[in-house]
């Protein structure tokens, strides 16, 4: 039993190690850098132009750079820092906290107190005006086991800060970890009208409506959706209008506005209503229809981009593809024999659909180490004072700000050999 | 009110400069009034400068956030602002021979943009968001503080070799400027923290993930895992001087490459910057 809790010391005091964490967030740090500068995608995306550029994706693809922030050893870095922060709490931040709460590490004897990096004899000065003054200044006085030492303390919650940040940052983890576990991530694109499943639940959800905001210039203002949670009988129970910052939250889950594509034209041919499907082209060079026939003519529809701003209206001849046309998305009249009213274009919506129960953990987290970080700002101060034969001596330290701690100091030493003065002039 | 912003823009620029003139006579007279007017230009700088960056988003209908032309605008702002704080704070006016004409060349610099890029661009739908006040706030006052401990910090360097000749004054500043640094990034570094963490509570609004491995927040990770290591290096390990003096430079180089190197990039949700 002996042997096996003095491993565990041994094992916790290596993980606790200040060198070790210096160690594991630099090196977190540097990976993630190069995760910054290095493009993330996967590795049969990269298409090297010549054989120094091969080279170089070899050596990124082999040390999976190029997907860094899910390959093992980040993974296992990360774990290692969190058991570090979990030891270097028992070791060090927990047993540091409870020396500077203890009355007896704050127990010193009058040459203790010679060794404090502030420290000053007054003689003559009244002890008990003294003591009033570190009051009046809201030093929190208590007598030591010391006999006629005091100490005076202010700041003392700040020594809070360091246990609670590590604390705060446990929780984050737990909460992301909680997330990963009892949460889901999906997408859904589904065209105005139809109905998707999630299977993670046993409601489903109904795109109604997409449309995108333009301003005057035509630049995009919002991406929309208009969304009705169908409960199991297929009933609707709620209904809302979703744009991007605003999601859809029904029973815990999120329906966000992530993305859209155009899907077909709105078109009214010979008075006839029709639907004329968009597909991705296999080239990714835009978005076009199949031919269709007018008039014993082909013709097909062409946008080079998903939003659909410029869609162009080519016939297909022998000689290859000919523009007849081309308009924004708001529509075009043509008369080709036919007429032919090309009214709007019509999108996918593409929703972002998610349930992460961590995220009242990981705020709760984020509120803590806001809190935390804050509270480390702040100074402890201790003072202490004893009476030393007619007069006093007061001695201090601070574990921060020292400069305005040399300064108020001395503006106590100032204050206590007035008061000093003024009792004697009183008597005198 | 375009007159009137380019007036208060003007404004801005004289009374920095006239400001840098003045540290930089006082450092060398030691002339208390000299002193006080490149005090008095901070001040009306940061009126001035407050009042265009008011009339700015009055105009555009949104904060003044949109481009780099407004953030850097809004970046001096903040170093305006966090300087005057640490000479009230220290009652010490050199960090101003450095405070004044960063923000001064700051501003020139926004100034000199293209004129297309000062314009004041209507918002993309990702960033239309309450979000996008405060989190641009907190994290372009976390950089201007952090900037600022950076300027003590290199004064730190500067009057610590001048000190190894035993002059006393000089140690005496070399002191002040090292306690000033840490100082000034507690203030910088929990704004750090909680910029990163209004970004993940939007993300998470706006996405539904708090956390995305964007290159933004990646290179916001590193800078606070710098100050964090920094904060632990000095209160942990009682570092000071020169090795807390080099992190602090370190972090602010982060600091610098997540504001405008990131653009460089050029992906990620936090392409407002450069000229893309």
């Amino acid at each position: 039993m002996v042997k096996l809790n003095e491993i565990l010391n041994k094992v916790l005091n290596f993980l606790s190690q200040l060198k070790l964490a210096v160690v594991l967030m630099a090196t977190l740090a540097v990976l993630s850098l190069l995760g910054t500068i290095i493009e993330q995608k996967p590795a049969e995306e990269y298409h090297a132009k010549d054989q120094t550029q091969q080279t170089i994706y070899n050596v990124i693809t082999a040390l999976h750079l190029n997907e860094v922030f899910q390959v093992w050893y980040f993974q296992l870095l990360l774990l290692l820092f969190i058991v570090s922060i979990v030891a270097v709490t028992i070791t060090r931040v927990i047993p540091s906290l409870r020396y500077s709460l203890d009355m007896k590490s704050k127990t010193l004897d009058p040459e203790g107190l010679k060794l404090l990096p502030y420290y000053q004899e007054i003689k003559g000065a009244p002890f008990e005006e003294a003591k009033a003054l570190l009051e009046k200044k809201k030093y929190r006085l208590r007598p030591t086991a010391e006999q006629g030492v005091f100490v005076a303390e202010k700041g003392l919650w700040s020594r809070f800060a360091a246990l609670l940040t590590h604390i705060s940052i446990l929780i984050m983890l737990a909460g992301i970890v909680a997330g990963a576990w009892f949460g889901f991530k999906d997408n859904i694109d589904f065209l105005p009208g139809q109905v998707s499943e999630i299977p993670q639940v046993d409601w489903k959800v109904k795109l109604v409506d997409f449309w995108i905001d333009h301003r005057p210039d035509g630049t995009v203002r919002q991406f929309n959706s208009v969304l009705t949670v169908l409960d199991k009988n297929g009933k609707g129970v709620l209904t809302k209008h979703i744009w991007v910052n605003e999601p859809l939250i029904y029973q815990g889950v999120y329906f966000y506005q992530a993305t859209f594509a155009v899907a077909g034209y709105r078109a009214i041919i010979n008075n006839r209503e029709q639907f004329l499907e968009m597909g991705p082209l296999p080239t990714g060079a835009g978005f076009a229809t199949q031919a269709f026939d007018l008039a014993g003519k082909k013709y097909v529809l062409y946008a080079p981009d998903a939003n659909a701003n410029i869609t162009y209206f080519l016939e297909l001849t022998s000689q290859g593809p000919v523009e007849v046309g081309s308009f924004d998305y708001n529509g075009k009249e043509f008369n080709i024999g036919v007429p032919v009213h090309f009214v709007e274009p019509v999108y996918f919506s593409g929703l972002s659909v998610k349930r992460d129960p961590g995220i009242p953990i990981i705020y709760l987290g984020f509120l803590l180490i806001s809190l935390s970080i804050s509270m480390a700002f702040f100074p402890y101060k201790t003072l202490w004072l004893a009476a030393a034969g007619k007069g006093v001596v007061l001695a201090g330290r601070s574990n921060k700000a020292k400069f305005h701690f040399e300064k108020e100091f001395n503006d106590i030493i100032e204050e206590v050999k007035k008061s000093q003065t003024q009792a004697s002039s009183g008597k005198g | 009110m375009q007159n009137l912003e380019t007036l208060l823009v003007n404004t801005t620029f004289i009374a920095l400069s006239i400001s840098t003139l003045c540290y930089i006579g006082y450092a060398t007279f030691k002339n208390i009034w000299v002193g006080r007017a490149g005090t008095a230009g901070m001040v009306v700088a940061l009126v001035a400068a407050t009042g265009a960056l008011l009339i700015r988003s009055i105009v555009s209908g949104h904060p003044p956030f949109s481009n780099l032309y407004e953030s850097a605008f809004f970046f001096a702002w903040g170093i305006i602002l966090i300087y005057l704080v640490t000479e009230f704070w220290y009652k010490l006016r050199a960090l101003g021979v450095v405070a004044a004409p960063v923000s001064a060349i700051l501003i020139g610099f926004a100034s000199l943009l293209p004129p297309n890029l000062q314009q004041a661009t209507p918002l993309m739908p990702a960033l239309q968001s309450y979000w996008l006040k405060i989190h641009v706030t907190i994290i372009i006052l976390a950089y201007a503080a952090l900037s600022v401990a950076f300027a003590a910090a290199i004064l730190y360097l500067w009057f610590n070799r001048k000190s190894a000749q035993n002059d006393e004054k000089s140690k005496k500043f070399a002191a002040l400027f090292d306690d000033m640094t840490f100082r000034v990034i507690m203030i910088g570094f929990p704004l750090l923290t909680l910029g990163i963490i209004t970004g993940a509570m939007w993300a998470n609004e706006a996405w539904g993930t708090y956390w995305s491995w964007d290159p933004k927040e990646d290179a916001s990770l590193v800078t606070w895992l710098v100050y964090g290591g920094y904060l632990h290096a000095r209160l942990q390990r009682g570092w000071t001087g020169k090795k807390t003096a080099t992190l602090a430079i370190v972090g602010f180089i982060a600091v610098i490459f997540t504001y405008l190197g990131v653009n460089f990039v050029g992906r990620g949700l936090h392409s407002y910057g450069w000229f893309l």
